[in-house]
């Protein structure tokens, strides 16, 4: 499958908007909810402020009174919908990124971990090709804004692979039924198939190679594509263990970059 | 080869020395607010050491409950794929924890614990679960316990024990 660059777009903004309203719906959820689901309490986080100045401080007090952070986190699902039903708008894009910066600090620089990187990933990769389209023309900027993306998640994959082989727990099978026990779904059935001694060191070292060989997937795009939906499934089997949806939509929005990208080498 | 999977590869080499030869650490307030821009793209690479919170509440009438709580647990739905807004809380409070439990490893003056924001905000949590458990509940107690590598967790592998609180300010609202 090759992906030319205005459909690799499309589905960048798609999938991007439809990540981000996830991200949002669950968040104005626990907005309304009680206090097992209210975001932690501003009075006592805004002190990781303390060394900053007095407006800076006042400024973030303001922004993050709840009216005023339900509203952000509205105009930012607004902003996402407009994406790739209004295009790809200069004041989306930055009013994106700089609402995705903050809703991060209101929760200590992340909510989700990893899936806040990649929405920051991926909405700096739609940053770069808005603001850079007026100088260097549409292409040009586009093709920045996929590798911006594209480098990003290759890195993801290729570090989270080969960081394991440093680890005797990831080569003999040991850690895969730990961590899957400790998991939000776990812990494994007692029977569970991944408890097997061989199993686990095969579906081990089948992530680990998965993971570290992504960038030599991208000589041809149709492998690229089979790479991404190894992907698909492995950011489902994510969720499936240990809850992280927010995981399987933002590193999907960046397959077509990833698509894109191949394509494009492929010429 | 062409060159644009050429410099793919180099560049994959260098982020392979990366994992062999770290530089120091950075630290700072605010490059720990926005590590979004700073991603390591390190998942579940070890087993190591786990920080939990157990809790245990005492009701109007001086009962303490036992200590409970423990890993984060829910029942899966494929929903959940889409909208998980409740789990997604219990994985952050997780991360409050790992991000007590470093404070801690970091920690110089015992003294200013009880300052720290990370310190603050798990007292609010251990209120919170124990509201949850017993509404009814006058003071809560929390502990922080690490789960071993490959291990469990126990009283011995307590780390810290919070001095008992009062479940009112719990009720105090924000921001």
């Amino acid at each position: 499958m090759t992906l030319p660059l205005g459909q690799a777009l499309d589905a960048l903004l798609w999938l991007t908007a439809i990540s981000v309203l996830i991200q949002c719906t669950e968040a104005l959820r626990l907005q309304a909810g009680g206090p097992s689901l209210a975001p932690w309490p501003w009075s006592i986080q805004r002190d990781d402020l303390a060394g900053s100045t007095r407006t800076v401080r006042l400024l973030f007090d303001w922004l993050y009174r709840p009216a005023v952070h339900r509203t952000q986190l509205v105009l930012h699902a607004l902003a996402a919908v407009s994406l790739p039903v209004w295009g790809p708008t200069v004041a989306a894009a930055l009013f994106l990124l700089a609402s995705q910066i903050l809703i991060s600090v209101r929760f200590r620089g992340a909510f989700n971990g990893g899936s806040d990187f990649m929405t920051l990933v991926v909405l700096m990769g739609i940053a770069v090709g808005a603001l850079a389209t007026p100088w260097v023309g549409a292409s040009l900027a586009w093709q920045a804004g996929l590798w911006v993306i594209s480098i990003q998640a290759l890195s993801s994959y290729f570090l989270s692979g080969t960081v394991k082989l440093r680890y005797a727990g990831w080569r003999n099978g040991l850690a895969l039924p730990t961590l899957l026990d400790g998991g939000i779904y776990g812990p494994l059935p007692a029977d569970s198939m991944l408890r097997s001694r061989p199993v686990a060191v095969a579906s081990s070292w089948a992530f680990i190679v998965w993971e570290a060989a992504f960038p030599l997937a991208m000589i041809d795009p149709r492998i690229t594509t089979i790479w991404c939906a190894i992907g698909a499934v492995f950011h489902f089997l994510v969720w499936w263990f240990f809850g992280l949806n927010r995981f399987f939509w933002a590193w999907l929005a960046t397959f077509p970059a990833l698509i894109g990208c191949a394509t494009m080498i492929r010429g | 080869m062409n060159d644009p999977l050429l410099l793919i590869l180099v560049y994959s080499a260098c982020l392979a020395l990366t994992l062999f030869f770290r530089g120091r650490a950075l630290q700072g307030r605010w490059l720990f607010l926005l590590r979004s821009f700073l991603p390591n793209w390190r998942f579940y690479h070890r087993v190591g050491a786990l920080p939990i919170m157990v809790v245990r509440s005492c009701g109007p009438d001086g009962h303490w409950s036992d200590w409970h709580g423990g890993m984060p647990r829910a029942r899966r739905a494929l929903s959940q794929l889409i909208h998980n807004p409740a789990n997604n809380r219990r994985l952050l409070d997780q991360s409050l924890i790992e991000h007590l439990y470093a404070d801690l490893r970091d920690l110089s003056d015992p003294e200013s614990l009880t300052g720290m924001v990370s310190y603050r905000l798990a007292c609010e949590l251990a209120r919170s679960r124990a509201l949850s458990d017993l509404p009814s509940a006058v003071q809560v107690q929390f502990e922080i316990r690490l789960i071993p590598p490959y291990g469990e967790a126990s009283a011995d592998t307590t780390i810290l024990t919070s001095p008992v609180l009062a479940t009112s300010a719990c009720k105090t609202p924000h921001p």
